[in-house]
């Protein structure tokens, strides 16, 4: 079962990637272009997936999201896992007061339930990608943190980085070059789950209205613009709303594989 | 083996319309939609919450919509809300050059726990709303009151002011007894007793509104139905899902979007004084000329503004106060339009970047968005800043806004209801001086001439143009929710109506 959860996971993601890459040649429309003559209309060979409450062509601001949605989702990852990985190899190798205050910092983040802290920093920064990756970093670091620490202090105690530590290796190189990198791959694992969380909160946050912002195209909000019309124009909502299932599909997928591979 | 099929269905039909018929000439429950039927529930939503009955503190037309019903206002407005007829006042009449107003009260008309609405009572009133923080101006031409008799008070007015029985239709000049009956104020507002058609069984500003009939109203007929029952929902789908299983009979204010997705015949519109406005900030370098206003006037697409974002339910505007108002006249020239080479004159040449804030509900969303897009074709790039009703207008009132969408309202016919709220917010909160848009609004005022009048509203249209402090951005329907078994919900212009009319069958 390995197999086929990894080539399917990445061939989602795939797909996805390269539909945001080419999706300025392929968008059949301008994803911003109105035309209210033509708002609310169902499929038709002019517009495949019909045209929204403006009169834009969806399947044009479907995959121009991509090129918002992916890479967004991707730093609202990246970011808090590289503050998360830096934090926790610092705490887990030196240990200490520094070790103590980053814990207890982590402690009282998760105490809160992780959407709302998140929601009150949005709403507070206004909304936008930048108060999005703010928010997410803020709130994300603290698993990493924990994951990269709890590693360091068992790869700490292995006989080759005593052995390094013994010839007289600096921390710095001690760090970069035998600690980090046995950490990566339980980072990787839980990043690629990550992914799933950045992009379902990301379309939650723009449906919101916290995130990004109309004529922006973006599954969320599209989703959000398109709900008063869930009754009389569902692919609105729906095709929106598929798009963010199958791609969290995609990423989930690829954990599954990744962290089997592991246990292998 | 058809024939005896046929037949049998024949008779069985002739027989059901020989019921119906028989059940009419009883006079028992008959679907005839002419002769009002006595009873029922009538089961309404509404799409804002209930702010309570303490009438200084209503704000939104779900409010004033309930409390009217309970603590009837001194006059009533008109089943098509452009004119005012009598109510619990049976007669008004100006004298001494304007500066008395006489009422006259209804003889038969009785608080809801039996006792007579007396003069002392209209006294009290006055004071009450005079006493508001937020409407207390609006009756402060009032300089003192004078009882007659039981059923007669005179109202000396500071100067003349023609539009103040106008204003005493609004439903914050409901009609309280003395003294708040006894009871301290608050304790009053909490279970308020009235001279409306209901008194008051149980609120909530979220849940459920229960209304139950007064049987000592005053006026002949009404009401009708036993028990009102006001819930509240804003999601438009909930809305629809609910009017369409029959759950509910009205649905009130309903947004265009929603209206879209009733079926036709369920959605009853009529122009409306409602009227969403672009506010554009006079006090902000980059709109401090007036050139730049007008051309942004002239980029808007006013048509796709009725067409998509009010569904249909709207018309360009002719001027910037609602349409269907007692007195309205047109400004002396033509009103904005979409005219890009016009627009790209006045800009001449130059670029700009302005912000625009707007509520987060469908209909703005969706004018921004067009507003957006018509501005980007003249140059003008407009970053767009959604907020929620209350934070929106927070910026917009507090001049912390370049371009603002907003929506202004009248609550009686009167043109000097609207009018008088532009002015008197520093001209919609767009910080242009209000002093020349006052002097007419007094000269407006001080005469009963319709002409004259007409004129001081043409005066205010023309500065209002010229100024291009705010353009109107459409002339918008009043839209209500309402199924075949319920009648003669008359809806105002500025969506209310009397509940005391309506009955179902």
């Amino acid at each position: 079962m390995k197999g086929p959860k990894l080539w399917i996971g990445a061939g989602v993601v795939g797909l996805y990637v390269l539909a945001a890459i080419l999706a300025p040649w392929i968008a059949p429309h301008d994803p911003l272009a109105q035309d209210v003559v033509a708002a609310l209309q169902g499929p038709s060979a002019a517009h495949l997936l019909g045209t929204d409450e403006l009169g834009r062509d969806q399947l044009s601001r479907i995959l121009m999201a991509a090129r918002i949605d992916l890479p967004v989702a991707a730093l609202a990852t990246l970011l808090p896992c590289l503050l998360g990985t830096a934090l926790g190899v610092i705490c887990g190798y030196f240990g200490g007061w520094f070790d103590a205050i980053v814990m207890r910092i982590s402690d009282l983040l998760q105490a809160f339930p992780m959407y709302i802290l998140m929601i009150v920093l949005v709403f507070s920064l206004g909304p936008g990608v930048r108060s999005l990756l703010i928010s997410f970093t803020a709130v994300g670091w603290v698993v990493y943190a924990r994951l990269v620490r709890a590693e360091v202090l068992r790869i700490r105690q292995t006989e080759y980085v005593t052995a390094a530590i013994t010839a007289g290796f600096g921390a710095p190189r001690v760090i970069v070059r035998h600690v980090l990198p046995n950490t990566l791959r339980q980072t990787l694992i839980y990043l690629t789950s990550d992914l799933v969380f950045a992009v379902t909160a990301l379309a939650a946050f723009s449906f919101l209205g916290f995130g990004i912002q109309q004529p922006t195209p973006e599954w969320g909000s599209m989703i959000a613009a398109a709900q008063p019309y869930i009754t009389t124009q569902a692919l609105l909502t729906v095709v929106p709303g598929l798009v963010i299932t199958v791609l969290a599909l995609g990423f989930a997928l690829l954990g599954d594989a990744l962290q089997e591979r592991k246990r292998a | 083996m058809k024939r005896p099929a046929i037949t049998a269905a024949l008779t069985l039909a002739l027989l059901a319309s020989v019921t119906a018929c028989g059940g009419a000439g009883a006079g028992e429950a008959s679907g005839d939609s002419t002769t009002p039927k006595a009873g029922g529930t009538l089961n309404v939503v509404r799409s804002n919450p209930f702010e309570g009955f303490e009438l200084d503190k209503e704000t939104l037309n779900s409010s004033y919509q309930i409390s009217q019903a309970v603590i009837e206002p001194l006059i009533r407005t008109t089943e098509d809300g452009t004119g005012l007829e009598p109510g619990l006042a049976e007669s008004w009449e100006y004298s001494k050059g304007d500066t008395v107003l006489t009422v006259k009260l209804d003889a038969d008309a009785k608080f809801s726990d039996g006792k007579p609405v007396t003069a002392d009572d209209v006294a009290f009133s006055v004071k009450t709303w005079q006493a508001g923080a937020n409407y207390g101006a609006t009756y402060a031409s009032i300089a003192s009151t004078k009882v007659v008799d039981d059923k007669t008070i005179e109202m000396t007015l500071a100067a003349p002011d023609t539009a103040l029985a106008a204003f005493l239709s609004w439903a914050t000049a409901g009609v309280v007894p003395e003294d708040f009956g006894g009871r301290t104020a608050a304790e009053y507002w909490q279970k308020p007793i009235g001279a409306g058609a209901f008194t008051v069984s149980e609120w909530s500003a979220n849940g459920q509104v229960v209304l139950t009939k007064n049987p000592d109203y005053y006026r002949d007929g009404g009401p009708y139905l036993d028990k009102v029952v006001s819930t509240y929902a804003s999601d438009p789908n909930s809305i629809t899902l609910q009017m369409r299983s029959g759950q509910l009979d009205m649905a009130d204010e309903i947004m265009p979007v929603t209206a879209a997705t009733l079926p036709k015949d369920q959605v009853k519109a009529q122009p409306q004084h409602l009227t969403p406005v672009l506010l554009m900030n006079t006090k902000d370098p980059a709109l401090a000329d007036v050139a730049t206003r007008q051309a942004i006037a002239y980029a808007i697409d006013y048509a796709a503004i009725s067409q998509s974002a009010l569904k249909g339910y709207g018309v360009a505007p002719t001027g910037a106060l609602p349409t269907n108002s007692l007195n309205w006249a047109a400004p002396s020239q033509p009103y904005f339009t979409l005219d890009a080479a016009k627009s790209t004159e006045l800009l001449k040449g130059q670029a700009k970047t302005l912000s625009l804030v707007y509520p987060n509900d469908p209909s703005s969303t969706l004018m921004a968005q067009i507003i957006q897009q018509n501005l980007a074709a003249v140059g003008i790039t407009v970053t767009l800043q959604s907020a929620d009703s209350a934070t929106a207008f927070a910026a917009e009132s507090s001049g912390e806004y370049q371009l603002g969408i907003f929506s202004y309202n009248a609550i009686s016919p009167d043109v000097a209801d609207p009018a008088w709220y532009v002015a008197g917010t520093s001209t919609m909160f767009t910080g242009l001086p209000a002093d020349d848009a006052i002097t007419a609004l007094t000269d407006y005022a001080a005469t009963t001439d319709t002409a004259k009048k007409k004129a001081a509203v043409t005066k205010l249209q023309d500065i209002w143009f010229e100024q291009a402090p705010f353009v109107a951005l459409a002339h918008t329907s009043a839209l209500e929710g309402q199924r075949d078994v319920v009648h003669d919900a008359h809806v105002t212009p500025w969506g209310t109506y009397y509940l005391d009319t309506v009955w179902k069958n």
